[in-house]
């Protein structure tokens, strides 16, 4: 079985893929258009060549990779679908179903342990290496070389790096009171959670988009910020000479399709959700694992990633899938919890899942899994601006106090990040103002 | 496909890479990410650390209290787009 389409294409536009025509919705994902028409197999992993899908279809794992328009490696999960579009499977001999250089997962069985293996003499060293770097990597170079694009600067007060409900809510009220907002997003549509939660909200998603751009928002999509740099001071000699000073706010790379800009914010509002992240089982990375976000997106795109899918994890988030999975028409089977699920199975796509079921064992037939391991605050950007991160016996958290403050007098954290989910919209909201209250007062 | 189990899909790494890393003494994440190479592909271990810091703990590993160090940048960007942000000076 394959995954399929529940509700009719509006405005078709088609896609070349490998050679044969793909239907799609304008503006979907493409990597949900290829998911629509049984495409699960995208691309190739980077060592033994293992058949790879997309998981998370929101730009976090390495499954969606495609040759686009002559540009290797984009991420096709993030890509609006657009009329004659060349999409091509890299880095196989072959095609993506049948890879030729799969055969180095045959060879490993017990993975390749490169600290060892041809160590033992120079030439061969030499050689081996050689090989390993033509078997390896993903994508080769642009058919044209690309234009530098050009690249801006822009002063604002405040900063929002997420446009979820919190992200929005404090986007807006800062702009309410004044204060000059630029709102990054990396998706091609603002709302965050609300688009893809198993009851999505997208009207509301909508509304506050309109409200926030209303109160005078500045909104960037499809965009992330990169990084954060303090500027220093331009000195002579060593640091013991000449200490280096940290000069005005700090710059904050913001990257988008159009290019970067470089923003200096005098407040920074961390906004970013939650990485949904993996769990290790048997073969849990070939093509038809997905984790539950994604799963729930291409419901919201209309799309079933399977006609029985097996559930691993726990809570509402997981209850909700079933409900939303069974209202669309599909069977389920578990939730299973995750410390249970052995093996997923299959050869060319999944045909079932293997669970421990009290000293035994079973297989339960299923043609897709969606997980839903322990998440974590997405932190990274979190912890290069100076937020406290720490393990919390399961995943990352930031610490953060209260209207979001943090160890960065700069920088304050807000939304599902600092685990606030939507089932309580009104505390999303409530804890954003707060944030945004508290901003306003600083910078006035 | 032979059967694996992969803690780190972009590098491929395996549970028993993992478990020789741990054999070997690389007991704490920072050592285990630099013996195999876990989180250090195109998803930089957006997908894996919080993994692996649970596999490292239930296998008698130090308490990762600390993710692995954030390197920017965060998502990836393409080189045309860096290429503008170089300082004139620089260029010349």
């Amino acid at each position: 079985m394959a995954p399929r389409r529940i509700r009719p294409i509006e405005t078709a536009v088609h896609l070349n893929v490998d050679g044969d025509e793909v239907l799609a919705e304008r503006g979907e994902p493409v990597t949900v258009a290829l998911t629509a028409a049984g495409r699960l197999t995208l691309c190739r992993s980077v060592k033994y060549h293992r058949p790879r899908g997309a998981v998370c279809f929101g730009g976090r794992c390495d499954g969606c990779l495609m040759r686009v328009d002559g540009v290797a490696s984009v991420m096709t999960c993030r890509l609006p679908a657009d009329d004659g579009m060349r999409v091509e499977t890299q880095n196989v001999v072959g095609t993506a179903k049948r890879d030729l250089l799969a055969a180095t997962d045959w060879f490993f069985p017990d993975g390749m342990n490169h600290h060892e293996m041809f160590t033992w003499n120079e030439a061969i060293n030499k050689v081996m290496q050689k090989v390993a770097r033509r078997i390896a990597g993903i994508g080769t170079l642009p058919d044209d070389v690309l234009a530098p694009t050009p690249s801006d600067e822009r002063e604002v007060d405040v900063l929002v790096v997420g446009g979820g409900p919190a992200g929005l809510h404090a986007a807006a009220a800062c702009a309410r009171a004044g204060r000059s907002v630029l709102l990054v997003d990396e998706e091609p549509k603002v709302g965050g959670s609300l688009r893809w939660w198993p009851e999505p909200m997208p009207g509301i998603a909508d509304a506050l988009a309109q409200d926030a751009l209303g109160a005078g928002v500045t909104l960037r999509s499809r965009s992330s910020v990169v990084g954060v740099y303090d500027p220093w001071e331009d000195v002579e000699g060593t640091e013991a000479e000449a200490p280096a000073r940290r000069v005005g706010p700090p710059v904050a790379v913001v990257s988008g399709p159009d290019g970067v800009t470089r923003v200096r914010p005098r407040r920074t509002v961390i906004a970013t959700g939650r990485h949904l992240g993996a769990s290790a089982f048997e073969d849990s990375d070939q093509p038809g694992v997905v984790d539950l976000r994604a799963a729930c997106l291409l419901l919201s795109h209309g799309v079933l990633i399977g006609e029985r899918v097996a559930l691993v994890g726990e809570g509402a988030l997981v209850d909700g899938l079933e409900a939303a999975l069974a209202a669309a028409g599909a069977k389920t089977v578990g939730p299973f919890a995750e410390a249970d699920v052995l093996e997923a199975r299959g050869r060319t796509s999944v045909d079932g899942v293997r669970v421990r079921d009290g000293d035994a064992e079973r297989v339960h037939d299923c043609d897709a899994i969606a997980v839903l391991p322990p998440t974590s605050a997405v932190y990274e950007l979190a912890a290069q601006a100076g937020v406290e991160v720490a393990f919390d016996g399961s995943g990352y958290e930031l610490s953060v106090g209260e209207a979001g403050a943090t160890a960065a007098p700069d920088v304050r954290a807000v939304g599902w990040a600092t685990g606030a989910a939507i089932e309580t919209l009104d505390a999303v909201r409530a804890q954003a103002e707060a944030a945004a209250a508290a901003i306003v007062e600083e910078t006035a | 496909m032979s059967n694996k189990v992969l803690v780190c899909r972009c590098e491929d790494v395996t549970l028993g890479e993992l478990e020789e890393a741990l054999e070997k003494g690389h007991d704490d994440l920072e050592s285990v990410k630099r013996y195999t190479g876990f989180g250090t592909g195109w998803c930089q271990g957006k997908q894996c650390v919080a993994l692996v810091a649970r596999l490292l703990v239930e296998r008698g590993g130090k308490t990762p209290t600390l993710p692995i160090t954030p390197r920017q940048p965060f998502h990836p960007v393409p080189l045309a787009h860096l290429a503008e942000l170089v300082d004139e000076e620089e260029k010349a």
